[in-house]
């Protein structure tokens, strides 16, 4: 517990003093930098050493606040942390020259959004949580805002200022009602919605992918690997009965958004330009199965099926840790990209794989393993989530066989569409060759940005080989969740342990195959060396980089096949005559939430607001109407209600 | 699970996944020698697919100009992972020394990691025909999967096993015969179309704009080609096992239990003649046709499952 407080200490003097350094931009660099390291590893340390049971749980009074660090909170911190570590790393490099006498103001921020983030796992008072939750989302709003010259970065911040006080708007009724035991489920729902509004629940995550590719992409990193966790730490975190019906309610609620999310989240994602917005719109999809994790814990425990229970909760857990590490590693990759080629579209770049050959090598790793494909961490939580459905299928009870197959049947679609996106980045981003010049001229980021994304690819080798040693946290955690008392410790853990040991073992049996094999290449390779030759192009005479497949074209199919759900608007131009020399395409899909819902939403209000807006005349008898009709409203409303009363 | 497994059953199974190395070049050959017969014509050699092989191995190998590199090393790691995935398979009906629970996943998605490394590979030589290979390649996996889940589902409530060689080899007490044949004809397809064989995709022309998985390995020349080769009819023979394990009894059931492996692999070796039958006597489908194919594939799937869980409802 004390390692956390010399965490929240270090987190916010390192944000306090780095302003101070005026126009010094390395000083503040320095101060922020080392101050956020040290307090990240110390509080992995502390969280760590809470999981693993060297430190008891512990609960501390300063002030007015009272800070309690349960595993629950140790688990939710584990993400801030490991993707904070390579964040900060990366911030320093991404930043310099593109934020002149202000990296001071970019690491109060930082740190402070670390902070609160710590701060959010720790408090235990309503009131504490949402000063928390408020200050996480205003210092974060201040870093998506940072780059406020560009007028997309303003209208990005905009929405997410509109999405935090709009969750704000739904907890504080929440919480109040909640605490006070009224409204039950009414106050869960509340809940739910501001919550999910911070986790991008399908219609409330249409500021994700607004937000993501305008804030810097440390800050992306640390958002989209830890911050929108914290949405299902507060869901977690509430009151709720673990009685049948609630925890029913609460299972179907969170699997139907969980699996909406995550097939519109994949899908959107495919059909994205912009790196960033694709990144962004996986973290929809990855959130999506979370929900799908966490809503069949809920089910399986409510209808007693500890088994399926256990075994849920712990692959979503385990995804969120595995996510946490890959997306972080994602967006740092994403930012080098952008320092490389002052480009975040993807159709505009291409061959930087020969050009940045490490930060390749980091994007291709993180986002095999994120498409949830073995031999990597990546896979395991889907896994674990995948059983848990398979053996809902088996479960004798008609509701959860419902629930399992859906599951099954999405997630594997999920998983197609993943390899399609991840697939398209990759290639159109790093293989082929340049399609302009900039991504020609592109070159190596320094060693201070290659650190983090090695620092990355470190922590999922450890998740992939610790996971079985998760296991009995997961399970106390899920029974505590849900009220089970039951010992999982003879029964289920040591089954998830032996399953994701051995799959452990059989990306160890990959590797030394792999390993064998390209040995024996090599060797080959050093009898007859291999003939460097211009690619097959069907015999013509000047093959340029326009000829090869865009992003855009890559994934022409599956958009096509999938335009239902998607609406992409695709504008042609071209000249109408023979031989047309100049021909253009561009595909543009817009949001789905934000084209059915939000835009005739916010348009009917404001229609509706003009209409009001009329009762603003200036007339100074009007407004004495006015209030006169409301004080006689409120008059008759006061003696109707009181008297009946008495 | 481990102590259930005699030396017997060990060595039954050993012998079989060593056929499965050795042997599955044979297909190629069997399959072009009844494409042969029935276009009158003698064929070449069943072997002659090791020959091939053997010599392409030899050669140096080229790279393209535009690649970084992947290009030659995705052939190798498409066969590790196919091989890795072998572990996990019934061979000679007998339940893999190495299965756990939840192990089918682990065999589908290391398919689908050799799948994304493939087009990763053709992606890298920035050629307009690999990378509509690719494009297609994948946009037909994300279907194939559902269908493959929804196969996996209907093993999965059929048998109440969930590790892949314990279903396979199940005793199928209870089978359900139509929906039963409904899950293999959707399995027939998912095999079709995964490995690449009419009507889906044509291994044989080299017509690059009617093409996936040809068109996608255009680049690809000596030991690499080699590895391509061997890893397209390892994954054939791997997925023939798959269907015809499904089809028939586990080793238990047989008088020896060497005659397990001896039927299972006389099984595939007629798989591969209905594959050639079915390449002799009809034409590849249009593109637009292979999704509707697909979500046949996974309608006949959904049939089965469906059959299945109002079976256990009454």
């Amino acid at each position: 517990m004390n390692l956390i407080l010399i965490t929240s200490t270090l987190l916010l003097l390192g944000g306090l003093a780095a302003p101070f350094c005026g126009k010094r931009d390395s000083l503040a660099a320095t101060i922020g930098m080392t101050s956020g390291l040290f307090a990240c590893a110390i509080g992995l340390a502390g969280a760590l050493a809470l999981l693993f049971g060297v430190l008891p749980p512990a609960t501390v009074r300063a002030g007015c606040l009272s800070l309690t660090l349960d595993s629950l909170s140790a688990l939710f911190q584990l993400p801030v942390f490991v993707a904070g570590i390579p964040a900060i790393l990366h911030a320093k490099g991404y930043l310099a020259g593109h934020a002149e006498g202000r990296t001071g103001w970019f690491w109060l921020f930082f740190l402070w959004t670390l902070g609160a983030m710590v701060w959010v796992t720790l408090a235990r008072t309503p009131v504490e949580f949402l000063v928390a939750w408020e200050m996480m989302g205003m210092m974060s709003f201040a870093l998506v805002a940072f780059e406020y010259h560009e007028k997309s970065t303003l209208h990005a911040a905009w929405i997410y200022l509109l999405a935090c006080h709009a969750g704000a708007a739904f907890l504080i009724p929440a919480f109040i009602f909640g605490g006070c035991g009224i409204w039950g489920m009414g106050a869960l729902i509340a809940g739910l919605i501001g919550f999910g509004l911070k986790i991008g629940f399908p219609l409330l995550h249409v500021w994700l992918p607004e937000a993501h590719p305008a804030a810097p992409a440390p800050v992306s990193a640390v958002m989209s690997g830890a911050m929108i966790n914290l949405g299902f730490y507060g869901i977690l975190q509430m009151p709720y009965a673990t009685d049948e019906t609630t925890l029913q309610t609460l299972g179907w609620i969170l699997l139907v958004l969980g699996l909406t999310g995550a097939f519109g989240g994949i899908l959107f994602a495919v059909a994205q330009r912009n790196l960033k917005r694709l990144l962004a719109y996986s973290s929809v999809e990855n959130m999506g199965i979370l929900g799908i994790g966490f809503g069949l814990g809920f089910l399986g425990a409510a209808y007693g099926k500890h088994v399926i229970s256990v075994t849920a909760f712990a692959g979503a857990f385990l995804h969120m840790l595995n996510h946490a590490a890959l997306k972080s590693s994602l967006f740092l990759g994403a930012g080098s990209v952008l320092r490389s080629t002052s480009t975040l579209n993807m159709d505009r770049m291409g061959g930087l794989a020969k050009r940045m050959p490490k930060t390749f090598l980091s994007f291709l790793f993180s986002a095999i393993s994120l498409s949830g494909l073995p031999p990597f961490n990546g896979f395991l939580g889907e896994l674990l989530i995948y059983i848990a459905a398979f053996l809902a299928l088996n479960a004798g009870i008609t509701a959860l066989t419902g629930a399992g197959l859906p599951v099954l049947l999405i997630l594997a679609m999920v998983g197609g569409l993943a390899a399609v996106a991840y697939v398209k980045a990759l290639s159109a981003v790093f293989l082929g060759e340049p399609r302009t010049q900039a991504a020609a001229d592109a070159e190596e980021r320094p060693f201070s940005m290659l650190l983090p994304l090695l620092i990355g690819a470190v922590f999922s080798f450890i998740l992939l080989f610790s996971a079985p040693v998760l296991m009995p946290f997961f399970a106390d955690l899920a029974g505590a969740l849900t009220g089970q008392a039951v010992d999982f410790s003879e029964s289920v853990v040591p089954a998830l342990a032996s399953i994701l040991a051995r799959v452990a073992l059989f990306s160890l049996f990959f590797s030394a195959t792999a390993g064998i094999l390209l040995r024996l290449r090599q060797r080959n390779l050093a009898k007859n060396a291999e003939k460097i030759k211009p690619t097959w192009d069907c015999g013509y005479a000047e093959p340029t980089a326009r000829m090869e497949y865009t992003g855009t074209a890559f994934v022409q199919p599956v958009v096509d096949f999938f335009a239902n759900f998607l609406h992409p608007v695709k504008k042609v131009r071209m000249d109408r005559k023979l031989f047309p020399a100049h021909a253009e395409i561009s595909v543009e899909t817009e949001d789905a939430a934000d084209r059915t819902v939000w835009k005739p939403f916010f348009h009917f209000f404001g229609r509706a607001a003009d209409k009001i807006h009329r009762l603003q005349s200036g007339y100074l008898h009007l407004y004495v109407l006015v209030m006169v009709l409301a004080l006689l409203a409120m008059l008759i409303w006061g003696f109707y209600f009181e008297g009946g009363a008495e | 699970m481990m102590d259930s497994i005699d030396m017997n059953q060990l060595l039954l199974w050993f012998a079989g996944f060593g056929a499965a190395v050795l042997l599955s070049p044979l297909l190629g050959g069997i399959i072009n020698k009844v494409k042969a017969f029935f276009a009158g014509r003698k064929g070449p050699r069943v072997l002659q697919l090791y020959y091939d092989i053997a010599k392409l191995l030899k050669k140096g190998s080229i790279r393209s100009t535009t690649s970084a590199g992947l290009v030659g090393v995705f052939p190798l790691l498409n066969v590790t992972a196919l091989l890795t995935a072998a572990l996990l398979l019934p061979f000679s009906f007998a339940v893999s020394p190495f299965s756990f629970e939840g192990d089918l996943l682990l065999f589908l998605y290391l398919l689908g990691f050799g799948r994304v490394i493939t087009t990763l590979g053709a992606l890298d030589t920035g050629s307009s025909f690999e990378g509509m290979g690719a494009s297609r390649e994948l946009q037909f996996s994300v279907l194939a999967e559902l269908a493959f889940l929804g196969i996996a589902a209907f093993l999965v409530i059929e048998t109440k096993e969930y590790a892949l060689s314990a279903m396979l080899t199940g005793t199928h007490a209870g089978l359900h015969i139509l929906a039963g044949i409904c899950a293999a004809f959707a399995l027939f397809i998912v095999l079709l179309v995964e490995s690449c064989r009419v009507p889906f995709d044509d291994p044989e022309t080299h017509l690059e704009l009617t093409m996936i998985h040809e068109a996608m390995v255009l680049d690809n020349g000596g030991p690499g080609l080699a590895f391509i080769h061997y890893g397209a009819y390892l994954k054939l023979w791997m997925l023939s096992i798959f269907l015809v394990s499904m089809l028939l009894p586990g080793c238990s059931f047989y008088a020896s239990p060497w005659l397990g492996l001896i039927l299972q692999i006389g099984a595939i070796f007629c798989v591969a003649v209905l594959i050639g039958i079915l390449e002799s006597t009809t034409a590849r489908y249009r593109f637009l046709k292979v999704p509707q194919m697909l979500l046949a594939a996974f309608a006949f799937s959904a049939i089965a499952l469906l059959l299945l869980i109002f079976q256990g409802v009454k």
